[in-house]
């Protein structure tokens, strides 16, 4: 993760040039040249382009025929009829597979100079030597370097990118991929299981408790393009691991598409956090699908920051199979102007005393719209389970909207359920005693929005809460309400 | 669908009565409203109530309050929606639904919505699904009562 640099110094005009200004705020809005790319498929979505993707990769023929299937499970299905609206995507009009290098990189040196830079402006190479203890850097269809600490490789810790991955545990992978987020999960996780590449594939042993983070960091690069990274991660008995993307993409007038399917294994006694920063630029479909399995005692947290993309449609899942298995979802989103944010999250309760936890914050101002839409599901044999669903919401400013759609469905007396929600704008009280203190209106609102977020930045660890304050700050700026 | 049109200011209480769909609308400003449904579902039925209210005007306030006890194998479904157009300023709008299990065979669902198209106004909602408290029957049980009185004193309570 980079430093966020407030390209504009412009407060003033705010309303009139509020789009331009959006336009050089955004700071990682620049793109590289892709006449070097290795290959770039011109096909449009259809079995031949399938059958290239995977020919390219040298997959094995079950991953083709899973692939075939999922494309004749994308196309059979139609639009979700909830939701944003997604008419306007116009899936002919994607790249689906751009791959940048030949093979993935193992030092910074050997990655393309112009990737290179790209990522050093981003500030990944800093951040995989003081913070962090394995890096995945994808470039549009595939990850172009890799690196892991080798304390941790000694352990066997596994942490590639999931084309790798399948080339080097084939039977790893046939065991767990698509178990989670099968194809016909939805129309979003078929096109996914269809045409995916890149994203990372991670083991972490028994017992083996990674304590720095591993970080991948996602970047679309060209015009049009999609990118379809799948992430299998399996967190054995007693096992830990903290992983982190990031995303980016640079400022193109034209729609780009981001669908990824992400399938999390907890065993029993293991933990996983998963965290998110989303900063796509404004013309991003994003619609992901993730969900974990959490075994006995283990617990997954969910930690999901959703500031950048046009359309955002993703509800982290939970699905909670072994007693007492723990399950948390932190989720915050900011949608500013054209944005639709449509976040929240699910929690399948399915053995005894479980539990779950739910908090989501969300921000709408210049006429953006957050949803929080979720679902808690006790089964029949989830006796003595507990959930609680926090939903806040603030609203900036009389043209942006806010909506709840949670829903309970309880097969099981012995629980405990609870949700509650709230709507609010920014008080005028907590305005007027920080402008009488001497700061100005806009340093206030700044503050009382960090404040309303602080709950779930804290739960980052320290570099990101720096990044998460500053990137909220950065999309404040000049919103004088 | 059965409408409600609370078109008088002043304070005004709404007892629903039956089971089915109302819709709620305030349609002038100072009028506050009370709603309030108490079940008790007898085994093996079901209760289906959604409520919708809606706030086309500012300066008006809404409470909903739903409370149900599920006996044994019954089923339940509440909706709950809270619409607030447009340039409604300080409107405020609350809406709890709480259901009561007393037996380990019943079905709970519910949905409470949101839908906030302005920002100066405020709008909660709260929705929980419990038994009965082990502590709170251990309390009558050891003041003398029968299981079955205990349960029923609860669940007199739960509904006042």
């Amino acid at each position: 993760m980079g430093n966020v640099k407030t390209a504009t110094n412009n407060k003033s005009r705010v309303s009139k040039k509020r789009e331009d200004e959006k336009n050089t705020q955004y700071f990682p809005g620049w793109s590289d040249p892709v006449d070097r790319y290795s290959h770039i498929s011109r096909l449009k979505l259809s079995p031949a382009l399938v059958k290239e993707i995977s020919g390219i990769k040298a997959e094995p023929e079950w991953m083709l025929r899973q692939r075939l299937e999922a494309l004749a499970q994308f196309q059979s299905k139609s639009l979700p009829s909830w939701g944003p609206d997604l008419t306007d995507l116009n899936f002919d009009n994607f790249q689906y597979f751009m791959k940048p290098t030949d093979s993935v990189a193992t030092s910074w040196a050997k990655v393309p100079s112009a990737i290179k830079n790209t990522f050093t402006k981003l500030g990944l190479p800093q951040a995989e030597q003081l913070v962090l203890s394995g890096v995945k850097a994808q470039y549009d269809s595939e990850v172009v370097y890799g690196s892991l600490h080798d304390s941790w490789k000694e352990k066997g810790v596994v942490f590639l990118s999931m084309d790798e991955g399948l080339k080097l545990y084939p039977d790893l992978v046939k065991q767990y991929f698509g178990k989670l987020v099968p194809s016909g999960d939805n129309k979003f996780a078929a096109l996914n299981s269809a045409v995916w590449s890149g994203g990372s594939f991670v083991y972490v042993p028994k017992g083996v408790k990674i304590e720095l983070p591993l970080q991948t960091y996602f970047r679309i690069n060209a015009n049009r393009a999609g990118q379809f990274e799948r992430t299998l991660i399996i967190v054995d008995e007693g096992a830990s691991v903290h992983y982190v993307e990031g995303c980016t993409a640079p400022v193109f007038s034209q729609s780009s598409l981001h669908s990824a399917v992400i399938e999390v294994f907890v065993k029993k006694g293991g933990r996983c956090q998963y965290t998110t920063v989303q900063n796509w630029y404004k013309n991003v479909y994003n619609l992901v699908t993730k969900r974990a399995w959490v075994e006995a005692e283990g617990v997954m947290i969910w930690t999901d920051f959703n500031l950048g993309s046009k359309v955002t449609v993703k509800y982290p899942s939970l699905v909670l199979a072994g007693k007492g298995a723990k399950g948390e979802t932190l989720s915050m989103a900011l949608a500013g102007s054209g944005q639709r944010q449509d976040t929240g999250s699910k929690a399948i309760h399915l053995a005894p005393h479980t539990s779950s936890t739910i908090v989501s914050k969300s921000i709408s101002k210049d006429g953006g719209r957050t949803s929080y839409r979720g679902l808690v599901n006790v089964g029949p044999k989830a006796h003595h389970s507990q959930n609680s669903v926090v939903c806040d919401a603030l609203i900036l400013d009389e043209h942006s909207q806010s909506d709840t759609y949670p829903t309970q469905k309880i097969f099981q007396a012995q629980v405990n359920v609870q949700h509650e929600a709230t709507v609010s704008k920014v008080g005028e009280e907590q305005l007027f005693y920080l402008i009488s203190r001497g700061i100005s209106e806009q340093d206030a609102r700044k503050m009382i929005v960090n404040g309303f977020v602080s709950e779930l930045v804290r739960t980052l660890p320290l570099e990101y809460a720096v990044e998460m304050n500053r990137l909220i700050e950065c999309e404040m700026e000049g919103n004088v309400g | 669908m059965k409408i409600i049109d609370i078109d008088q200011p002043g304070e005004h209480e709404v007892m629903l009565e039956k089971a089915g769909d109302y819709l709620v609308r305030l349609l002038v400003k100072q009028a506050h409203v009370k709603i309030t449904g108490r079940w008790q579902v007898n085994p093996r039925s079901q209760l289906d109530v959604s409520v919708i209210v809606q706030h086309m005007v500012g300066e008006n306030s809404a409470t909903v309050s739903l409370k149900a006890v599920a006996q044994y194998r019954s089923k339940i479904k509440i909706s709950g929606k809270i619409i607030i157009e447009s340039g409604c300023s300080e409107a405020k709008s609350f809406f709890s639904a709480r259901v009561l299990a007393v037996s380990k065979t019943v079905q709970a669902e519910l949905h409470p919505e949101l839908e906030i198209n302005h920002n100066d106004v405020q709008c909660s909602h709260a929705t929980s699904i419990s038994s009965i408290d082990d502590k709170q029957l251990f309390y009558l049980l050891s003041r003398g009562l029968s299981r079955q009185a205990a349960r029923q004193l609860i669940i007199s309570g739960y509904l006042a």
